[in-house]
C-alpha cells in the first residue's frame, strides 16, 4: 500500500511538470526514471541478493554504449583494407601468446625455468603484437580522421545492439569473476573501480575501435526522428488540433515511443529480478560468475537504448 | 588508536575517548594527503582531474606493501611508481645508445594507462599475497 502511495505521488509529480512545465521535460524525467530502474534493478540483484558490492558498474554502462555503436554504425572499408589485416595479425598474436603461456604452465614443472620460460613467452608474444599493432592502428587512425579514423561498426539495425551489449558485458564480466574472485568485500570494491576504469580508459584512448574522445554521432535510432516526424500531414494537423507547435508534438510522440520501449524492457526484466529473489538461489553464491553475467547483461539493458 | 581498531569495549573501559581518536585520525589522514596532493602539484601541476591518476595508485600501494604497515606503505608507493615509469617509458634514446634507432617512442605501455599498471599489481598481489609484502592486516 505504501509502495502503491509513493509510485502514485511520482505520477503526480510526473502530470505536474506536464501542466505547469511541459510535456516534454515530463516525459524526459519518466525516460531517465525508466532506464535508472533498470540500472537499479541490476545492483539491487548484485549488491542486495547476493552481498558482491560492484563499483564498477559504470564500466559495464559503457561497454553497453559501446556495444550499441559496434551494431549499429557502417563500417568504414576504406580503414579495413588499411589496417584491418594488422589488427587480425596483433589479435592472433596475443591468442598464441595467450595459448604459450598456458602450454607453458600445463606443461613445465614450478621453478625457477617455468618462470623465465613465462617471462620469454610474454615478452616475445607482446613484442609480436605490438610490431603488428602499431602500423594497423596508425593506417586505420589516419583514414579520413576528421570523419571516420576507426573501423566503424556492422550496420546493423541498433535494436540487435542489445544482444551484442550483453554478449560483451557476459564476457567481461567472466573475466571480472575470474580476477576478482575470493577478493573481500573492500578488495572487491577498488577491484571492480579499476576494472571499470580500465575498460573506459580503453575506450577513450582506442581510437580505431571507437574513435576515442572524438565521438561517434548519428547513430541510426529504433524511433523516428522529429524531423521526419513534423513532415507527416496526420501530425501536422493534430498540432493545429491541439494547439501546440509540430515540433513540441513531435518530441512528445519521439519521448513516447522511447518510454514505451523502456517501460516494455523494464516489464521484461521485473519478473526475472523478483524470481530471483523467490528462489533465493542468489543470496547462496556469494561470488558467483553467473550473477555477474546477468547483472551485467541487466545493465546493459538499462544502456542500450540511452540514444534520446 | 591501534587500542581502539583492535577492541573498542576495552578502549572505552581504559578511558581512551573513541571520538578522539576517530578526530586525530582523520586529522592525520588528511594532512599527509594534503602534503602529499602539494607536493605533487609542485613536481607536476595543480589540476583538478589530477584525482584520477592517483586514485588508484594511493591504494594498490598501501595495499601491496600491507595495511597498517608504514615501512610497507613506504615500499609499496616505491614499487608502484616504478613499476609505473618502467612500463610507461620511452625507451627510444635508450635503445639508440646499442645502436638501434626507432621511429616510435618504443613506449611498453602508451601513458594513458599508466594507473591500470598499478591496479593490475593490485589485483596479482591481492592473489598472491594478500597481506602486502610486509606483512600487513588483511581486511
Amino acid at each position: 500500500m505504501k509502495s502503491v502511495g509513493l509510485f502514485a505521488a511520482m505520477g503526480l509529480a510526473l502530470v505536474a511538470v506536464g501542466l505547469f512545465q511541459s510535456w516534454n521535460v515530463a516525459l524526459a524525467i519518466l525516460n531517465l526514471s525508466l532506464i535508472s530502474a533498470v540500472m537499479a534493478l541490476g545492483v539491487n540483484i548484485q549488491w542486495g541478493y547476493a552481498g558482491i558490492f560492484n563499483v564498477g558498474i559504470m564500466g559495464f554502462a559503457a561497454l553497453g554504449g559501446m556495444a550499441a555503436v559496434l551494431v549499429a554504425v557502417p563500417p568504414v572499408p576504406a580503414a579495413w583494407s588499411a589496417g584491418g589485416a594488422g589488427i587480425g595479425l596483433a589479435a592472433l598474436a596475443l591468442a598464441a601468446t595467450i595459448g604459450a603461456g598456458v602450454l607453458v604452465v600445463r606443461l613445465m614443472a614450478p621453478g625457477a625455468l617455468r618462470k623465465l620460460a613465462m617471462l620469454a613467452v610474454v615478452v616475445l608474444g607482446y613484442g609480436a603484437m605490438r610490431m603488428a599493432y602499431d602500423p594497423a592502428v596508425d593506417a586505420i587512425e589516419s583514414v579520413d580522421p576528421a570523419a571516420t579514423g576507426y573501423l566503424g561498426g556492422l550496420g546493423l539495425p541498433i535494436v540487435l545492439g542489445w544482444a551484442l551489449g550483453g554478449v560483451l558485458a557476459a564476457g567481461v564480466a567472466w573475466v571480472v569473476g575470474k580476477v576478482a574472485l575470493g577478493l573481500r568485500s573492500d578488495y572487491l570494491a577498488i577491484a571492480t573501480l579499476g576494472i571499470s576504469e580500465i575498460l573506459i580508459a580503453v575506450m577513450k584512448n582506442e581510437d580505431w575501435l571507437t574513435r576515442g574522445v572524438k565521438n561517434v554521432t548519428g547513430l541510426p535510432r529504433p524511433v523516428p526522428y522529429e524531423v521526419e516526424l513534423q513532415r507527416q500531414e496526420w501530425l501536422l494537423t493534430r498540432a493545429a488540433d491541439w494547439g501546440m507547435t509540430p515540433g513540441a508534438l513531435s518530441g512528445i510522440v519521439v519521448k513516447g515511443m522511447y518510454a514505451f520501449l523502456f517501460a516494455l524492457v523494464l516489464a521484461a526484466l521485473w519478473p526475472f529480478a523478483t524470481t530471483a529473489m523467490r528462489r533465493r538461489r542468489w543470496a547462496r553464491m556469494s561470488h558467483g560468475g553467473t550473477c555477474r553475467c546477468l547483472c551485467s547483461a541487466l545493465l546493459w539493458w538499462a544502456s542500450g537504448g540511452r540514444c534520446w | 588508536m591501534r587500542a581502539y581498531s583492535d577492541n573498542e569495549d576495552l578502549a572505552l573501559l581504559s578511558g581512551i575517548d573513541p571520538a578522539k581518536v576517530v578526530l586525530w585520525t582523520w586529522v592525520i589522514a588528511a594532512g599527509l594527503a594534503t602534503i602529499a596532493g602539494t607536493l605533487y602539484g609542485l613536481d607536476k601541476s595543480f589540476k583538478p582531474f589530477t584525482y584520477f591518476q592517483l586514485l588508484l595508485p594511493i591504494f594498490a600501494a598501501a595495499i601491496v606493501g600491507g595495511i597498517g604497515n608504514p615501512v610497507g606503505a613506504i615500499a609499496g608507493g616505491f614499487v608502484i611508481a616504478f613499476s609505473e615509469v618502467t612500463v610507461t617509458y620511452a625507451y627510444k634514446k635508450f635503445t639508440g645508445y646499442f645502436g638501434v634507432e626507432s621511429e616510435g617512442l618504443l613506449q611498453l605501455l602508451s601513458t594513458d594507462y599508466k594507473f591500470a599498471v598499478s591496479f593490475v599489481i593490485l589485483v596479482l598481489v591481492l592473489l598472491v599475497r594478500p597481506t602486502g609484502l610486509f606483512r600487513g592486516k588483511v581486511i
